[in-house]
């Protein structure tokens, strides 16, 4: 068996100092995420058909609505989930935060008889991004 | 001995003090909230032609939705802006700000509304507070989203 020789690592002086110096001027650095309600599924949207599904589907489906409006005799629900991500670097001179709120969004809408006449979803929860804002 | 400096570097000293004492703080945010629909979703819905079904596929799932009247109005909004923040703090209670933000606070916004049938009968775009009326919009979660902002930039 051959053993190989184990190299010491090397710093450039240069480099040291600008780690270091880094160091020195961030005080502090942070990364969130947080979520409203669970997300939205596309297939399980997918299983909500207009003219076919009515409000026990869509509640066996996705749950309790996140709100219910009231459009004459007619109704809407809506479902919600939400990503905020966020991030930020303080430095003694300067603090940097950047903050993504994203979210998938369902309106179901129902006709006088609980029936579903529409539906419109926008699924972008997942295009939530961490993003420290640069010059 | 005399220490000797150049201009420049006193400048930048002085410049830079309040800084390292703490006195003044600076900060670069940048906030991103929903997206803008696609402006050619946009361009082909046609009020007193485009239906409930037809503004749903172009658009998606709008922000919130009102009843107006017999009908509806549907909203869509969002939020990008990036803002400078610089805060001096002095003996006692003196303190200066400075802000500067590279676009309006308010929420762009894009509501449509419809009739009865939930037919569109018109867009409009802009502020969302703006677009509609206090006593129009949905007390909810998006609450941030709605808050009135004076013209100092400022929420009331």
């Amino acid at each position: 068996m051959q053993n190989t020789p184990i190299r010491p690592l090397r710093f450039r002086p240069s480099g040291v100092v600008a780690v270091l110096g880094l160091c020195a001027l961030s005080s502090g650095c942070f990364v969130s995420r947080s979520l409203t309600n669970p997300s939205i599924p596309a297939e399980t949207v997918a299983q909500i058909v207009p003219g076919q599904s009515d409000a026990n589907d869509v509640a066996r489906l996705l749950g309790a609505p996140n709100e219910v409006v009231q459009l004459g005799r007619k109704s809407a629900w809506r479902y919600e989930h939400t990503v905020e991500k966020q991030t930020g670097l303080f430095l003694i001179l300067l603090g940097l935060r950047g903050a993504d709120t994203q979210a998938d969004r369902v309106w179901v809408f129902f006709d006088e008889d609980d029936n579903v006449s529409h539906i419109g979803s926008l699924l972008q929860a997942s295009e939530a991004e961490y993003d420290l804002p640069v010059f | 001995m005399t220490c000797r400096f150049s201009r420049g570097v006193a400048t930048c000293a002085a410049l830079s003090a309040p800084f390292l004492t703490g006195c003044a703080q600076g900060a670069y945010s940048q906030f991103r909230v929903f997206q803008e629909p696609l402006e050619a979703a946009v361009a082909g819905l046609r009020p007193g032609e485009s239906d409930l079904t037809e503004t749903l596929d172009a658009l998606g799932a709008p922000v919130f939705v009102v009843e107006v009247g017999l009908g509806m109005a549907l909203a869509w909004g969002w939020q990008a802006t990036t803002d400078w923040n610089v805060q001096v703090t002095g003996p006692g209670n003196a303190r200066g700000r400075f802000q500067y933000a590279s676009s309006d606070e308010r929420t762009e916004g894009l509501v449509l509304f419809f009739d009865p049938a939930w037919t569109l009968t018109s867009l409009q775009s802009g502020h969302l507070v703006d677009l509609l009326p206090k006593s129009r919009r949905p007390r909810d979660i998006y609450d941030d989203l709605l808050d009135d902002v004076s013209d100092d930039g400022t929420s009331e």
